[in-house]
């Protein structure tokens, strides 16, 4: 539960933990040691062993600038 | 007429460059925004063990987006190799008035999205690394058909509630 509104107009919400919580940004989360925790070893294999894909391949580093 | 974008390094001296950086109004948007112009990618940036990068890409005189690139840790292969490291893509985004194609180009190659995440592709794989992963929000349409295009595959949506997704390198 959760008090919200202004003085004199309080109400009791009920709110799950996660919709209480600011939720992690992914930015962050990438950013984290663990980051990949929890992905099935399945689907992480089917990803990295599948052929690599002619966009990557043909990527192309765009010319540099300095300040 | 090919689209003119170019990559500079971003460094903890460079953020009034990217103040007023804005990128839409959804929430992945609006996180982005905050990274970029906050102390969070300074913070990023200054801590050697993730081994971050991030770049601002520019036309002409114009901010056009970021992107940026980190270190992560796997074993591979799976389940029980070593751990060994692998490139993430923490975070990127255009700025709006730069999305969709640039004025002049027919080609869908030549969008700035598409320049801007070739680019980090080819960064990744000067890593040495064999793949690169990210996140992404599973209500960001646009971002997950472009990670599609060049090869992503998603897996399992996360405990968390992101999308995750990665390739080989």
């Amino acid at each position: 539960m959760i008090a919200t509104g202004s003085a004199g107009d309080v109400r009791q919400l009920p709110v799950s933990y996660a919709e209480c919580c600011v939720p992690i940004s992914p930015i962050d989360l990438a950013l984290s040691p663990d980051a990949l925790s929890g992905i099935s070893a399945e689907d992480f294999a089917k990803v990295m062993s599948r052929p690599i894909a002619a966009t990557t391949l043909n990527a192309k580093l765009l010319p540099a600038r300095t300040r | 007429m090919a689209t003119i974008l170019e990559a500079c390094e971003f460094t903890a001296a460079m953020t009034a460059d990217v103040q007023g950086f804005i990128c839409g109004s959804e929430e992945w948007e609006l996180d982005m925004a905050n990274w970029i112009t906050g102390q969070r990618v300074i913070t990023a940036i200054a801590d050697s063990k993730n081994e971050a990068q991030v770049w601002l890409y520019y036309s002409g005189d114009f901010l056009v987006g970021f992107g940026s690139l980190a270190k992560t840790r796997w074993p591979w292969p799976m389940p029980d190799g070593k751990h060994q490291n692998l490139a993430i893509i923490p975070a990127l985004a255009i700025q709006s008035t730069f999305k969709g194609k640039p004025e002049g180009v027919t080609e869908k190659s030549e969008k700035f999205s598409n320049l801007l995440m070739s680019d980090l592709i080819a960064k990744a794989r000067l890593r040495g690394v064999p793949g690169l992963v990210l996140f992404a929000h599973p209500k960001n349409t646009p971002a997950i058909r472009l990670y599609s295009g060049f090869g992503f595959i998603a897996f399992e949506l996360g405990k968390n509630g992101f999308l995750r997704m990665g390739m080989p390198l």
